[in-house]
């Protein structure tokens, strides 16, 4: 998948190979980031807005 | 070819290693991205699914629509309800004769601090639902009892106003998680931590625990009792009474149980799958 860039500060995001719609990512800048895939594909990033209510561990 | 639907909204390493398990036994891999995606709620393919949304309402919503369509979904919405509700949880499992800390349940914030000494002091309040120990609060005394529940009560959602008042129990500085398939007992590991909340995403760090017979016997029935399919069961151990189980999670992490046992959970839940999509 390769790159995108930072919705926040505009830098370039390294993505892992395996990366899937909705993954979350941490940037350097401090950004928690959501990955969207387009309807080609393409991947792009926005800001995380949070989860309202969740499980864990 | 068993072709198995992975329902998620953030994939996290548990969704990743599920699917490269899946990929590993032979199955095919559906991917199911909720915030991509829309189900019409009519009779369709059906398959088998398996649930891991992070979100509570958005697990609970696309697997009643799955089922609508004939999807067998690990885990049900019965169980994704029920488990996603900490009342409707500790019901089933007194009703099922599992051992869990007393509980009461209170309407008002008057009613809830004149009842609450019947537990003692301290006590723990919780909301319904909500995971990770989040608004988790020890009360030492009335006070701080009153002064927790009227900040809940100002809360917005749906249950702020329903009071969850609960024994605490002096565990021995650890609690357990129980993974269960079906309903049966396959990992377990200590969850260690000098606070009183455990959980791993609040610093409890993950040993491996033995399932000895008590546990396994313990751990199966509160499994029946929540609908089976993949939990994720909390235990405490009481000083006289033994194991009780206070919680359970339907759509369980369980990262650093893999780490720290080296168990191949999400293995064994690709084959739950397939066997179940072969049956």
């Amino acid at each position: 998948m390769g790159r995108a860039v930072c919705p926040v500060c505009g830098e370039p995001v390294e993505l892992p190979e395996d990366v899937l719609a909705g993954e979350i990512v941490e940037h350097d800048c401090g950004a928690t980031l959501e990955v969207v895939l387009g309807p080609e594909g393409q991947v792009s990033l926005r800001v995380f807005e949070g989860v309202e209510e969740d499980w864990g561990e | 070819m068993p072709s198995i639907t992975i329902v998620y909204d953030h994939p996290r390493w548990e969704e990743k290693a599920i699917i490269s398990a899946l990929d590993a036994v032979g199955a095919q891999v559906r991917l199911l991205h909720l915030h991509s995606s829309t189900i019409e709620v009519a009779p369709g393919e059906g398959g088998v699914a398996i649930q891991r949304s992070v979100s509570f309402s958005d697990a609970l919503a696309s697997t009643i629509a799955l089922e609508a369509r004939g999807y067998l979904v690990v885990n049900s919405s019965d169980s994704i309800a029920v488990c996603g509700n900490k009342l409707w949880t500790l019901s089933r499992l007194v009703a099922a004769g599992v051992p869990a800390p007393r509980t009461l349940v209170s309407f008002s914030l008057a009613q809830a601090l004149r009842d609450a000494h019947e537990l003692g002091w301290p006590l723990v309040t919780k909301p319904l639902l909500g995971s990770w120990g989040r608004l988790v609060a020890r009360a030492s005394d009335p006070d701080a009892l009153r002064s927790i529940l009227e900040h809940r009560e100002q809360m917005p959602g749906l249950f702020s106003k329903v009071h969850l008042i609960q024994e605490y129990v002096d565990k021995p500085g650890r609690d357990i998680r129980v993974f269960t398939l079906g309903e049966e007992p396959v990992v377990a590991i200590y969850r260690v931590s000098s606070h009183w909340i455990t959980n791993t995403s609040r610093g409890g760090r993950a040993e491996p625990a033995p399932i000895d017979p008590e546990l396994e016997d313990l751990a199966s029935r509160a499994a029946k009792a929540l609908g089976g399919g993949f939990l994720g069961l909390d235990v405490f151990e009481d000083p006289e009474r033994g194991y009780l189980v206070n919680e359970a999670n339907a759509v369980p992490e369980f990262r650093n149980t893999v780490c720290v046992t080296g168990y191949p959970l999400h293995l064994r839940v690709a084959e739950y799958l397939v066997a179940l999509a072969k049956r």
